[in-house]
């Protein structure tokens, strides 16, 4: 009893147009849901739900950020049940943050050379999920995946500005998060 | 930090400036420390996240799993209409439909109603060898996947008929499989592994299609679930088999459990009414 697999114009188009962009789907889910388990599911989930609206796909048309808002659908209805205010930023924490945060530390170069070499990717995974999610998608598709502001920007459905904003606060947020690792592993003391 | 080239710092660093005002804002920062300080952080933090963090591949086994699912899903109905139209196509059609009738006519097998060839349709035993086709690799599971509703999603709009995938006590769902049993007669298969890692097979099809042309089975069996909607058979082997019936999916479970333990797995409201 086997099954008869008939390919056809669907799948072979779905399988040029699509699954190319299986990889850098994946990394993103990885870095959101910072689950392997959890990533494997949602990235099967998206790519189904791609295919069965394989025919809404408007031809032409960025297939990349196409998938992204599927894969962004499931992951909000999936994960996003247990937060409080899902998708909102809070703002005030962030700010709370901000000023607690010693700007006057040494000079960048060195704090860079001192804190980053020293640094796991375990450290830098566990700092970036430890982001709010908005800063955290767009960093992670800005510097992890490389994408343009534009596609950013049309994927998390905001304006440019807002998208750079994000960026701008998600490094700071990123780089303090850092620091504060290596200061409390001894690579960085307070003086 | 209150400079006018803030806002910039961060296209700037990204390269996304055009080339004048990237220029500008260079020689702006090489003025303005504090403009020079962010624009070498966030530079500092975005080439270590870029170098320092890997890029996974999506690993082998799930990329075939897709791949399967992808390739299993059945032709879609528009290639048939956009082959109904081609101009050759309709009197082709009709010689196969001809010729078809003549054969069946003449060549028509003579067994007697009512005998079944042993084995071939029967589900009792096509349930038994899938099972075992699962536990020796040849069939794998086409979704893989602790997550239900992912399983149902696979099957959704496939079968035409409702496919459970029920919560079974002390059970992991392991993934689905889709096929037929013969064209336009879909099966479902659903997979799961209890806590000694004993497989639990689920065989479903459309009560609908349950005759003598496609699946079958015996009048013992059926006229059980006719009357009690359930019935059960341990073979020598200590295998047991679980038939029952939910609306119009016929569910057959198989494992290496006497009677009583599989059926206190299945006993959830879902799956035996």
């Amino acid at each position: 009893m086997t099954a008869l697999f008939k390919t056809s114009a669907k799948q072979h188009e779905f399988n040029r147009e699509a699954i190319p962009h299986m990889d850098i789907l994946y990394n993103y889910a990885l870095r959101m849901t910072n689950n392997k388990e959890d990533a494997s599911d949602l990235l099967q989930d998206t790519f189904l739900k791609a295919f069965r609206f394989w025919d809404k796909y408007e031809k032409g048309t960025n297939i990349r950020a196409w998938l992204f808002r599927i894969m962004k659908n499931s992951y909000i209805n999936r994960y996003r049940k247990e937060v409080k205010e899902p998708g909102k930023v809070a703002y005030d924490e962030v700010k709370e943050f901000y000023n607690t945060v010693r700007d006057e530390a040494s000079e960048a170069n060195d704090l860079q050379e001192t804190v980053f070499k020293n640094l796991f990717e375990d450290d830098v995974a566990k700092a970036i999920a430890e982001l709010p999610e908005d800063f955290r998608t767009v960093v992670i598709l800005c510097d992890l995946e490389g994408l343009p502001y534009e596609e950013i920007a049309e994927f998390v459905e905001c304006p440019l500005g807002t998208v750079r904003s994000r960026l701008h606060r998600g490094r700071k947020l990123l780089r303090e998060k850092l620091t504060d690792y290596a200061r409390r592993r001894g690579y960085v003391t307070n003086d | 930090m209150e400079c006018k080239f803030e806002e910039q710092i961060c296209a700037a660093v990204d390269r996304c400036l055009p080339e004048t005002e990237m220029a500008s804002f260079l020689e702006h920062a090489q003025q303005c420390p504090p403009c020079r300080r962010e624009f070498e952080m966030q530079g500092a933090v975005k080439s270590f996240i870029a170098k320092g963090m890997h890029r996974l591949a999506v690993p082998e086994d799930l990329r075939d799993c897709l791949h399967r699912q992808v390739l299993s899903s059945p032709p879609p109905s528009v290639f048939f209409g956009e082959l109904f139209r081609r101009q050759f196509f309709r009197p082709a059609l009709a010689l196969g439909i001809i010729a078809l009738v003549v054969i069946f006519y003449y060549v028509r097998p003579t067994s007697e109603p009512g005998i079944k060839q042993a084995g071939i349709g029967n589900i009792i035993e096509q349930s038994l060898a899938n099972y075992f086709a699962v536990m020796n690799g040849t069939i794998e599971p086409q979704v893989k996947t602790s997550e239900a509703q992912i399983v149902k999603n696979f099957f959704e709009g496939k079968t035409g008929f409702e496919v459970l995938v029920p919560q079974i006590r002390e059970c992991t769902l392991v993934g689905g499989v889709l096929n037929e049993a013969s064209p336009g007669v879909p099966l479902a298969h659903v997979v799961y592994t209890d806590q000694d890692n004993r497989l639990l097979y689920l065989y479903q099809a459309c009560w609908d299609n349950i005759d003598a042309k496609h699946l079958y089975l015996p009048d013992s069996v059926r006229s059980s679930l006719v009357r009690t909607k359930w019935y059960t058979e341990t073979r020598a082997d200590g295998h047991t088999i679980v038939l029952w019936l939910h609306g119009r999916t016929l569910c057959a479970a198989v494992a290496h459990m006497d009677k009583e333990e599989l059926l206190a797995c299945l006993q959830s409201d879902e799956t035996l009414q």
